[in-house]
């Protein structure tokens, strides 16, 4: 059954890092098997990852396909200084960031006054609870506001549990580039959800 | 104060420092000697403390996110196509966006054109075409062009000595089972690939796994 029930990669131990890593051997020698089983580790992370940074269901499956792509073609440039788990999703933040920018340029050819991540709309008013959006449904349109680098950032470390060594990896910055991220993240977040900070003097 | 007091709170993160690791804190990812230096700081620091709430609020709703749910099954087709034809999408000269939309319209095309032909009825169950390729190596999957009519395609099927066992999935693959022995499929291959009415031929899955 290649449609595993989801697994966010911060579940993945040191046993899942051996075991992917002999799935990476095997793919180098052109074991399909193998790319399957790999593919079905990841799908719905990735998918996930790069819906979030796209906010487009068909660039992420594009996106989820050329990474994996990547793995078959390219497995021999890992280099072991990473986990699997580190390395793929380094693939993905790259291939995200670049469909969302070829993505950009396809709509500012259609609409030139419209960026793909505007948001100028998202006023302090849009951003007030309303009966029918609760903190989830602002939240999803807090994230949204945020620049897909900040957007990543909170991803991997809210849902993928990733510590900032590996962020940094992944987006191949220094370890403090991600902080401020974040720092700037959260604070945008709370400006624009001002519930989430309740109880912050 | 004590030399080692001193010490201690030399080596304590200032407040920014620690406001700045939450997050990291939060999702316990942080090693255990500066999880040990922040918690010692939040103890003691009642804005730390809210700003700690707060991240973990923010950590919750992040992942009760809605995530997506499609098919890995059918994603992992199609990946299959890119990995046994390099490149094919620049080859095209199609843009990587519509590549997909381009299958589709290949698999609308056959399945319009082909309404005779033999449907095993697994449109989109890989798992029973690779079960079928795992039995017999002489087996591939093919694509045809959406201008190749049904007299092309049994042509070439009659010339390579293959029957459609399967097909089309989604994305207008066939599997064609070949009558010849193992060499023939290697023929077979290198003729479908050299007519221009044929966009993919390889082995089927399994059968060409390995080295």
């Amino acid at each position: 059954m290649l449609d595993e029930p989801h697994r966010s990669p911060r579940l993945r131990s040191e046993d899942d890092n051996a075991l992917e890593l002999a799935l990476l051997e095997r793919i180098k020698r052109g074991d399909r098997e193998a790319l399957r089983e790999l593919y079905g580790r990841y799908y719905h992370a990735l998918l996930r990852f790069i819906y979030r940074i796209t906010g487009q269901l068909e660039l992420a499956k594009e996106g989820v396909n050329d990474v994996m792509l990547v793995v078959w073609r390219n497995g021999d440039s890992f280099g072991g200084r990473s986990l699997v788990r580190t390395w793929i999703m380094g693939i993905a933040y790259r291939k995200a960031l670049k469909l969302l920018e070829r993505s950009k340029r396809w709509s500012d050819r259609i609409e030139p006054d419209r960026g793909v991540w505007d948001d100028r709309e998202l006023s302090a008013q849009a951003m007030e609870p309303t009966s029918s959006l609760d903190l989830e449904d602002l939240l999803a349109r807090g994230l949204q506001a945020l620049s897909p680098k900040h957007r990543a950032v909170v991803e991997l470390t809210y849902y993928y549990g990733y510590s900032y060594e590996e962020i940094a990896a992944i987006a191949d910055c220094p370890v403090n580039t991600v902080k401020t991220r974040m720092f700037h993240a959260r604070a945008r977040l709370k400006e624009l959800l001002p519930q989430l900070a309740k109880d912050e003097p | 104060m004590a030399a080692d007091e001193r010490n201690a709170r030399l080596r304590e993160p200032a407040h920014e420092d620690v406001i700045e690791l939450l997050p990291w804190l939060v999702n316990g990812t942080l090693s255990d000697a500066e999880r040990e230096r922040v918690e010692r700081h939040v103890r003691s620091c009642l804005p730390c403390r809210a700003a700690r709430r707060t991240e973990q609020r923010l950590a919750a709703l992040v992942q009760a996110q809605p995530t997506v749910r499609l098919s890995a099954e059918r994603g992992f087709e199609e990946l299959l196509a890119q990995v046994e034809q390099p490149a094919p999408r620049r080859r095209l000269g199609v843009a990587p966006r519509h590549a997909a939309l381009l299958a589709a319209g290949v698999a609308a095309a056959a399945v319009i054109a082909w309404v005779g032909l033999p449907d095993a009825g697994d449109r989109g169950e890989f798992a029973t075409l690779t079960t079928h390729a795992r039995a017999d190596a002489r087996r591939l999957d093919v694509i045809f062009a959406p201008d190749a009519s049904e007299a092309d395609v049994r042509g070439l099927l009659r010339e390579i000595g293959g029957t459609i066992v399967a097909g089309p999935t989604e994305l207008g693959r066939y599997t064609v089972q070949l009558d010849g022995d193992a060499r023939d499929v290697d023929a077979a291959i290198a003729r479908l690939r050299a007519d221009e009415r044929v966009r993919f031929a390889a082995r089927s899955f399994e059968g060409d796994a390995g080295p």
